[in-house]
């Protein structure tokens, strides 16, 4: 607002949801300024029972703390209606525990062009990222349903490497469920069914620094019903009304 | 009939609880009304329970009484969806202000994204001594 952050470039918000991750916040906070010292930060510290607050505010960050834990979506909404509130052109969103290298931030930007919502998604080939089992289901029958319904090809709807245009913000600041597998799902369902173009760009992602990767068998299987059940009630909910609060 | 003056009692006494919280501004009408139609509902078939083996015999129910557990649990259904709903709705309404707080919060501590970013950057430039701008 103050400052035009670089003469022809968007004004660019980046959302890391963060729910005890100081061990991982300091080397993604200063990966993402030595790479894309443009684009400003927003730490939403989802009420972290560790030192994530401060660590992040030590790294230069600015925080916004909810007070209680409210789950990825709710601190993702947080940060989409502090985008819009804020009027930046572009939002994105970024997981803290580093899997998202801050070099594609311009690659899922320049998707927006054509786009208003641009999901970064893991190569199907070339890449360390392996997953097996009904997770693999899981993610095959919801990038089928999602090619479906948008005629986009996708092969990973789930990834929260996301940027999105001033359209998609307010879409999304209308419809974020705070439930998990909600917020990458249901979010995305109904911004195809209200309008919003959402395509793919493929993106490398990194091993996470730190912290464990939900998985095992059972996890997985709850996990295939879980974003099935998502995305078939998405499915059959009202279209978010296109008025601007 | 004893079990009718029992009945009675009880759904006159739940009228009056009921009536004594609204009174005392500790529940709120719209909450209330669900429960004084359940108690005036079996006050009424206390009264006349004729009404009772009368819709019994309408909808094929042989015993009057199961007739009376179905239509309680019915209701107490209907209330249960009710106090969810409204749990819902209160969690959806509490999360919005949440986010609210924080973000005022935020704001009102460290300003925006973007001076932070500035007193960041003026901050690392002074640490290196060949930049003394400022």
């Amino acid at each position: 607002m103050l400052q035009p952050a670089r003469q022809g470039r968007p004004r660019v918000l980046v959302i890391m949801p963060a729910w005890n991750e100081e061990e991982s916040l300091p080397s993604s906070i200063a990966d993402l300024r030595a790479k894309t010292p443009w684009v400003d930060l927003v730490v939403i510290n989802d009420g972290s029972t560790d030192n994530t607050s401060a660590v992040a505010r030590e790294c230069g960050a600015f925080v916004i703390d909810l007070p209680y834990n409210m789950g990825v979506g709710a601190a993702m909404r947080t940060g989409y209606k502090y985008a819009r509130r804020m009027g930046y052109d572009v939002a994105m969103q970024m997981d803290a525990d580093g899997q998202h290298p801050p070099e594609y931030i311009d690659v899922l930007i320049a998707g927006l062009d054509h786009a208003d919502i641009v999901i970064g998604s893991r190569f199907a080939e070339s890449t360390n990222y392996k997953v097996k089992g009904p997770r693999k289901w899981a993610m095959g029958l919801l990038s089928f349903l999602f090619t479906r319904i948008s005629g986009e090809k996708f092969t990973d709807v789930t990834s929260g490497f996301r940027a999105v245009n001033r359209k998609g913000i307010q879409q999304y600041c209308d419809f974020f469920p705070a439930e998990y597998l909600g917020d990458t799902i249901d979010s995305t369902v109904m911004a195809i069914r209200s309008g919003c173009k959402v395509i793919q760009v493929p993106v490398e992602m990194r091993e996470r620094q730190a912290g464990t990767p939900s998985s095992g068998p059972l996890k997985s299987a709850i996990y295939l019903v879980r974003s099935f059940f998502a995305f078939a009630i998405s499915m059959t909910r009202k279209k978010t009304s296109d008025e601007v609060q | 009939m004893p079990s009718n003056i029992f009945f009675l009692i009880l759904s006159l006494v739940i009228f009056v609880m009921v009536l004594v919280q609204v009174r005392n501004q500790k529940m709120k009408e719209k909450y209330a009304a669900l429960w004084l139609i359940v108690s005036a509902v079996i006050i009424v078939l206390a009264v006349f329970p004729v009404l009772l083996w009368g819709l019994a015999d309408f909808t094929g129910v042989v015993m009057p009484v199961n007739l009376l557990f179905l239509l309680a649990i019915v209701m107490l259904i209907g209330v249960c969806m009710h106090l969810t709903l409204e749990v819902s709705k209160i969690s959806d309404e509490t999360r919005t202000l949440a986010e609210e707080i924080a973000i005022l919060r935020a704001s009102q501590e460290q300003g925006s994204p973007a001076e932070m970013k500035k007193s960041a950057n003026i901050k690392a430039d002074s640490d290196t001594p060949q930049s003394p701008k400022l």
